[in-house]
């Protein structure tokens, strides 16, 4: 403490110290032989020659001039307490949204992990608030016991980086934050302290459990493999460097690319509003909107396409083609003659509504077949019903009377199918090529017209159908890929 | 969207197996609701103050704040029935750190909404405090916020069905 007044007065003498601080003024008072006359305002007056009246605490002063008048002293009352300076916030960072976090495995929520459904990032739509910076506040400057201003530290601004992928929104300059919305849609990453959004996704190893399922609103590339059992979900595309490994859930509102092998297997399926390319499928079922190419060869796989089926320099074995601009394979099938079917189809034919339009067809004729297996010779002599005893024949007249139901349903189903199939004539241009060779084996499908091959024709050759979609016919060889 | 309109699309929507909820929605952030700033007040505010802004701001719930702007309470109109009517002579004499419910549950923006449901569920809460990294408050969210979000993310499957078929 430090003494910075000192006055002697009739009754008594006052000394006045600051404290360290300089936020507290303490009073050291002697009494002298006239103590019965201390007066308040001689206290007071001494005070305020150093300290603003608004700081003096008065009742401490009175307290002291009543216990004066009796003859007592005091060492260090207080007297007067300064205004400590309020220190201004730093302003500060709040996400509203997950951040990327690879590998960063822990499940505060479900106490539990699942590596399938880690759900290491959020999915961000343009537009959605994805963060709020805090503005720091300037601070209250405080005043010491002499009145003089005590400075305050001024809170410090967020040190926050973004790029132009986040924008800033100020709705008001009173409010208490800025808020950052996504420019695009992706993920937030944080690049060292630099704030972005992604729309890749780019998975730099394999696509495993230490990223788990992947459902995301942008692209997604996937530098290794894909494991057995995870599934991608793609608004963007979806490119994979490696391999896919089977039993995986592909979708993608735009294209598919595996440069590797794409093992399908059980539970598989990939679609694809773009193109969907390979270089090696097998077992694979897809449902494409654009072209499907393969590099090298498919084994036993569904290839479905709205558009074409190109396999210039691969090979086709096994399994099945549908497509509406044509095929065009250098190899069809094998030397031991598996079934491998290319059928051609119309714009209709290839629709979810005519592909569950054949389901439910084969499904009544199925139906159908297992009742005429049970109503057995009844079906054709209906007459004989009638003389049947009672129990059987409610139970065969109920049997054939589903019959008749199942019967007329199927026929609606089919007019149905004939006028999808009607509806749309094939693609002018559309037709199968063979580069190289279709071994003994390979069926070439459209409408009613089948032509299964019993000996293997060396390419190239072209097969198209009539108009009519009734017959085939070998046409000059003309290149698909060059339309 | 008139709501015979609405029911209307909800029914084609369903008829047609258009997945009406998406499936990450539960997975999404809270701070993707939109959270709007909460009330808050101080520990030695007076009922009859509280009382008055809830019905100001037409909310059911005040978050309590220390000094320190951090979160200490929350009283909600349930407080208010349960704690307060009936029980206080003078509302203005009665300061609100009383009668909060003190240390509430509370959640950071990250968090899923399915996570918040549960605690809504299992706690039997209707709104949970949102705060950030140094426990101040952000926001507060609803369960009415979690049912209206499910609603504007339902219709908008719908609307995008009814484009895309």
């Amino acid at each position: 403490m430090k003494v910075a007044h000192r006055a002697e007065k009739d009754a008594f003498i006052v000394e006045l110290s600051i404290s360290d601080d300089r936020l507290k003024l303490f009073a050291h008072i002697t009494p002298k032989a006239d103590f019965k006359a201390a007066r308040e305002e001689d206290l007071l007056k001494e005070i305020s020659a150093i300290t603003p009246s608004d700081l003096i605490d008065r009742m401490v002063v009175w307290d002291i001039i009543t216990e004066l008048r009796q003859g007592k002293g005091c060492e260090s009352r207080r007297v007067a307490k300064g205004v400590s300076p309020v220190p201004g916030k730093d302003g500060k960072l709040v996400w509203l949204v997950r951040r990327f976090s690879p590998g960063k495995i822990e499940d505060t929520e479900r106490e539990f992990v699942d590596f399938f459904t880690l759900g290491l990032f959020e999915n961000i739509a343009k537009g959605r608030e994805v963060a709020r910076i805090y503005k720091p506040t300037q601070g209250l400057a405080g005043r010491d016991v002499v009145g003089k201003l005590i400075p305050t530290r001024t809170g410090r601004p967020a040190g926050t980086r973004f790029d132009k992928t986040i924008e800033a929104r100020v709705d008001d300059d009173q409010e208490a934050y800025t808020t950052l919305l996504a420019a695009i849609d992706g993920y937030v990453h944080d690049e060292g302290g630099k704030f972005t959004i992604r729309d890749v996704l780019n998975v730099s190893g394999n696509l495993d459990y230490g990223m788990g399922h992947v459902d995301f609103i942008g692209n997604v590339r996937v530098v290794g493999d894909i494991q057995k059992g995870f599934n991608v979900k793609a608004r963007g595309s979806i490119e994979v460097l490696g391999s896919v490994l089977g039993e995986n859930v592909l979708t993608s509102e735009s294209s598919i690319s595996i440069k590797g092998f794409h093992y399908g297997g059980p539970g598989s399926f990939l679609s694809a509003k773009g193109d969907y390319s390979v270089d090696t499928a097998e077992k694979i079922s897809t449902e494409v909107g654009g072209n499907i190419l393969v590099g090298r060869e498919a084994r036993d796989c569904s290839l479905h396409s709205s558009s074409a089926v190109i396999a210039t320099r691969a090979a086709i074995i096994g399994g099945s083609v549908w497509c509406v601009k044509g095929f065009e394979g250098r190899i069809v099938g094998n030397e031991i003659g598996v079934k491998t079917d290319i059928e051609l189809r119309n714009e209709l034919e290839v629709t979810r509504e005519y592909r569950k339009l054949s389901d439910n067809i084969q499904k009544h004729r199925a139906a159908a077949a297992a009742l005429e297996l049970h109503i057995g010779p009844y079906l054709k002599n209906r007459n004989r019903v009638p003389l049947l005893r009672n129990q059987f024949r409610d139970k065969m007249m109920m049997l054939l009377d589903k019959y008749d139901q199942v019967q007329k349903a199927l026929e609606h189903l089919e007019s149905l199918e004939k006028k999808m199939r009607e509806g749309k004539p094939l693609e002018l241009e559309a037709r199968i090529n063979v580069t190289e060779k279709a071994h003994a084996g390979a069926v070439f499908r459209t409408g009613d017209a089948m032509l299964e091959l019993k000996d293997p024709v060396q390419g190239p050759a072209s097969f198209k159908p009539t108009d009519d979609r009734k017959a085939w016919s070998t046409v000059p060889y003309q290149d698909l890929t060059k339309e | 969207m008139e709501k015979k309109d609405l029911l209307s699309n909800i029914y084609s929507a369903c008829s047609l197996g258009v997945q009406l909820i998406p499936p990450t929605l539960l997975c999404d952030s809270i701070g993707s609701i939109g959270l709007k700033d909460p009330l808050v007040v101080k520990p030695d505010t007076t009922l009859a103050e509280c009382i008055a802004t809830l019905q100001r701001h037409k909310v059911g719930s005040l978050l309590v704040v220390d000094d320190d702007g951090k979160l200490a309470g929350i009283f909600t109109e349930r407080d208010c029935i349960m704690k307060v009517m009936g029980k206080v002579d003078s509302l203005k004499d009665a300061i609100v750190s009383d009668f909060m419910t003190k240390n509430p549950v509370r959640e950071r923006p990250e968090a899923s909404i399915a996570f918040a449901l549960n605690l809504m569920s299992h706690g039997g809460f209707r709104h949970v405090p949102i705060v950030d990294q140094d426990d101040v408050p952000i926001g507060i969210v609803s369960v009415k916020d979690v049912v209206d979000h499910i609603v504007t993310r339902m219709l908008e499957a719908i609307y995008a069905a009814c484009e895309t078929d």
